[in-house]
C-alpha cells in the first residue's frame, strides 16, 4: 500500500494506492499550515478506508509543500505528471499542468521519461490564480468560465501578460460596456496564450494531456483547444495525478 | 526613513575619507605576523583587506572597468583595478543589496534594468564605492555597459572610455580594438600621468594561465572539484580583476596547492553539469545546499573560460585586443553553442544549467538557440529564472521544484 500526497500551493492531494487501483483520494485547500494540512490528510484519507498508518508500507510526498511531509520519499512534481500520466495515457507525449501558482509542460518519452519540462516564470499570468483574480474582477465562480465562454459573442483579448495589469484592463473593458461573456471567454485565451507559448518553447507534441485544477475549467480547456487546433486528453480527476504518480514512484 | 537616509548619506561621506583606510596597514602587517604562511582562506581575506585599504585609501589612481575590459591595462599603469560588476556579487552576498537598489530606484533607474548595474549605480549615488579617476567598459558582451558606465561618468564626474568590440574576430578587428586601446593609454598618461609598463603584468597573466590550465587539466581527468559546487564562481576577482597581478598568481598556486591535497568528492551517482552564466550570490547557501541535497556536480564554469592566447611585450595593445575579443565568445550564441559543447565532451558532463539573469537580454536573447543546439547533441539543459543580485526576482521554492526535476530527469 502507498500513499502518495501532493502539497500544491492552494490545494493538497492525497491518493491511497493498492498496487493495482486507487483506494480513495481526497482534495482539500491546503491552508496556511501545510505540515499540518498534511497530517490530517493522511489521517483522514486512512479513516475513510478504515485502515491504520501500519498498513501503508511507503509514503511519497510531492508538490510544492513537499519538505514539510514527513515522507519515505519527496519527489518533484513533473516526474510525478509524467508517471502517472504515462500510467493512465500510455500515449500521451505531453503534459500541460496548470495548478494554483504555476504552470508547467512536460515532454514525456516512453516509459514516462521526462525528455524536457518547462515553467511559467515568476509571475502569476496563465495559472489558476490568474483566473480566481479576474473571477474576482467579473464577479463570478471559477464554474462560471466555461458556461461564459460558450455564451460570448463578441471577440476580446486582453493584451496585458501581468496579472495586475490584467485587473485595471478588464475594468476599463467593463467600463467600454463589454459583456461579461466576451471578457470570461477573454480571460480563458489570456490563459491558453501563455500555456501555448511555453507549449511551443519546449516543442509540446501530440497528444496532449491537461491536468492540474485548471483542467476542470472548461473555458480554459476550451480555450486551448482552439488554440492547438487538437483536441485534449483530461484525466477523470486531473487534480490528483501528481499525487497518483507519486504513489506509482513509490 | 529620513533617520537611515541621514545614516547612510554620513556613512557615504566617511567612506570617501581615504587617511582611515591607510591605517589598515597595521592590520594587515598583524595579519602577516599571524599567518606567516597563509592558506587559501587567509590569503583570500587578507587580500580583501589589502584592497579596501588601497581602494579606499586612493594611494594609487582607482579606474574601474567593464567587465571584459583586460585588467592588464590598468596593472600596467601602476592603478588600482576596480570592476563594479563584481564588487556587485560581494555586496548581495553580504546581504547589502537592498541599499543601493532603493537608491537606485529612487533616481529613476527602472527595475528592469541589469541588477549588476543597477546595484553599482546605487553604490555611486550612496558614495559607497571607491572614488574612480576614469572608467573603461567595452561594448562586450552588452550593450547595456555603454549606458551603465556613461551614467557611473556623470555621477562620478571621471571621463569614460568606452572600447567599441565589433562582432567578428579578424585581424582587422584585432587591429581596430588595438587602436582605441592605445587611444585610450594615450589620453590616460596624459590626464593622470602615469606610464604603462607591460612586462611584469604580461609575465604574471602567463603563469597565472598556466596554473588555470593545470588546474582545469585536473578537473577534466576528474581529479579534483570545487566544493561547495559554485565555489568557483566566488574567486572570480582572481580570474579576472587581479589578472595580471601577484595576487592572482599567489592565488591559483594556493588554489592549486589545495586542491592537490583535498580529497575528491565522489562523482559516482552525481549528476555532473557545466554551469552557464553566473549565479544567485545572495542565496549562496541555499544554491549550494541544494546542488548538494540533489546531486549536482559542477565541473565547469563558463565565466572560468579566461583568455589563453600569448602576452606579447612587443605588441600590448594587439595582445590586450585579442583578449577583449575573447569576450565574443560570451556574447555570440554560434561561439558559445560551439564551447559549451566542447566543454560538455572535454569534461564528460551530462548536461547544462544556465542561470538566467533578470535583465541581461543578451543572454536570454541566445536562450533557444542554445537550448535547441544542446538538446539536438542529446544534452538537457535547465534554464533558471531570476536574478543574481535582486531577490525580488526570485523564488526559491520554484529554484527546488526545476532542479530537483531537472535531476530526476538526468536519472
Amino acid at each position: 500500500m502507498v500513499l502518495g500526497i501532493d502539497v500544491g500551493s492552494r490545494t493538497t492531494k492525497a491518493v491511497l494506492w493498492d498496487g493495482k487501483s486507487i483506494l480513495a483520494f481526497r482534495i482539500e485547500p491546503t491552508g496556511t499550515n501545510m505540515k499540518e494540512k498534511a497530517s490530517q490528510m493522511i489521517e483522514a484519507i486512512l479513516k475513510d478506508c478504515g485502515l491504520g498508518s501500519d498498513k501503508v508500507d511507503k509514503m511519497v510526498a510531492t508538490g510544492y509543500g513537499r519538505q514539510q511531509v514527513d515522507a519515505a520519499k519527496r519527489v518533484s512534481e513533473i516526474s510525478c505528471q509524467a508517471k502517472a500520466i504515462h500510467f493512465l495515457f500510455p500515449k500521451a507525449r505531453t503534459v500541460i499542468d496548470i495548478g494554483g501558482q504555476d504552470s508547467k509542460v512536460i515532454l514525456l518519452g516512453s516509459e514516462g521519461k521526462v525528455l524536457d519540462f518547462i515553467m511559467n516564470d515568476k509571475c502569476a499570468a496563465g495559472t489558476g490564480r490568474f483566473l480566481e483574480m479576474m473571477a474576482g474582477v467579473l464577479e463570478i465562480t471559477l464554474e462560471d468560465y466555461g458556461a461564459l465562454f460558450n455564451l460570448a459573442t463578441e471577440e476580446v483579448s486582453l493584451s496585458s501578460t501581468c496579472a495586475v495589469f490584467a485587473e485595471s484592463e478588464l475594468i476599463s473593458l467593463m467600463a467600454g460596456g463589454k459583456r461579461r461573456e466576451s471578457l470570461a471567454r477573454a480571460v480563458c485565451f489570456s490563459v491558453a496564450e501563455r500555456t501555448v507559448s511555453l507549449i511551443e518553447r519546449v516543442g509540446g507534441q501530440p497528444p496532449f494531456v491537461f491536468t492540474g485544477g485548471v483542467a476542470k475549467n472548461r473555458g480554459v480547456l476550451q480555450a486551448l483547444e482552439k488554440k492547438l487546433k487538437t483536441s485534449l486528453l483530461v484525466p477523470p480527476y486531473p487534480q490528483i495525478t501528481a499525487a497518483l504518480g507519486a504513489c506509482l514512484l513509490g | 526613513m529620513p533617520g537611515k537616509d541621514l545614516l547612510l548619506k554620513t556613512a557615504g561621506y566617511f567612506l570617501q575619507w581615504r587617511y582611515p583606510f591607510r591605517l589598515l596597514k597595521i592590520y594587515e602587517k598583524w595579519l602577516a605576523k599571524r599567518w606567516p604562511v597563509p592558506n587559501l582562506a587567509q590569503f583570500s581575506y587578507t587580500t580583501t583587506i589589502r584592497e579596501i585599504r588601497e581602494l579606499y585609501g586612493q594611494e594609487k589612481p582607482v579606474i574601474w572597468a567593464s567587465f571584459f575590459f583586460p585588467s592588464e591595462f590598468i596593472h600596467a599603469a601602476s592603478c588600482k583595478a576596480f570592476y563594479p560588476e563584481i564588487a556587485g556579487g560581494l555586496i548581495a552576498a553580504l546581504g547589502l543589496a537592498h541599499y543601493p537598489f532603493r537608491e537606485a530606484d529612487q533616481n529613476w533607474f527602472s527595475r528592469d534594468l541589469c541588477s549588476y548595474h543597477r546595484l553599482a549605480v546605487g553604490m555611486s549615488l550612496l558614495r559607497f564605492f571607491p572614488r574612480p579617476a576614469a572608467l573603461l567598459a567595452t561594448t562586450g558582451i552588452c550593450q547595456g555597459t555603454v549606458g551603465f558606465f556613461k551614467w557611473l561618468s556623470l555621477i562620478w564626474k571621471v571621463p569614460c572610455y568606452i572600447v567599441d568590440v565589433p562582432l567578428q574576430n579578424s585581424k582587422d578587428a584585432v587591429l581596430y580594438v588595438a587602436r582605441q586601446l592605445e587611444e585610450i593609454a594615450s589620453s590616460l598618461s596624459r590626464r593622470l600621468r602615469i606610464t604603462f609598463a607591460w612586462e611584469d603584468v604580461f609575465h604574471l597573466s602567463r603563469k597565472t594561465g598556466e596554473l588555470i590550465e593545470e588546474l582545469e587539466a585536473k578537473r577534466r581527468k576528474k581529479e579534483i572539484s570545487f566544493s561547495p559546487p559554485t565555489k568557483n564562481l566566488e574567486y572570480l576577482p582572481y580570474y579576472y580583476q587581479f589578472m595580471g597581478s601577484e595576487t592572482a598568481l599567489a592565488f591559483f598556486e594556493k588554489l592549486l596547492r589545495e586542491s592537490k591535497g583535498a580529497n575528491k568528492s565522489s562523482c559516482a551517482g552525481k549528476a555532473e553539469i557545466i554551469w552557464l552564466h553566473l549565479k544567485p550570490y545572495f542565496i549562496n547557501q541555499s544554491l549550494d545546499s541544494l546542488l548538494e541535497e540533489f546531486g549536482f556536480e559542477v565541473l565547469f564554469e563558463e565565466f572560468a573560460d579566461v583568455y589563453k592566447g600569448e602576452y606579447n611585450v612587443e605588441r600590448p595593445f594587439e595582445t590586450l585586443a585579442r583578449k577583449v575579443l575573447h569576450s565574443l565568445r560570451f556574447m555570440r550564441a554560434d561561439l558559445r553553442i560551439k564551447r559549451t559543447l566542447a566543454w560538455l565532451k572535454g569534461y564528460g558532463a551530462q548536461g547544462v544549467i544556465h542561470c538566467n539573469q533578470w535583465g541581461c537580454r543578451q543572454s536570454q536573447g541566445m536562450e533557444f538557440l542554445l537550448r535547441r543546439s544542446l538538446n539536438a547533441a542529446g544534452y538537457p539543459v535547465l534554464f533558471l529564472d531570476g536574478d543574481h543580485l535582486d531577490r525580488n526576482y526570485f523564488s526559491l521554492e520554484q529554484l527546488k521544484t526545476r532542479l530537483q526535476a531537472f535531476r530526476e530527469m538526468l536519472g
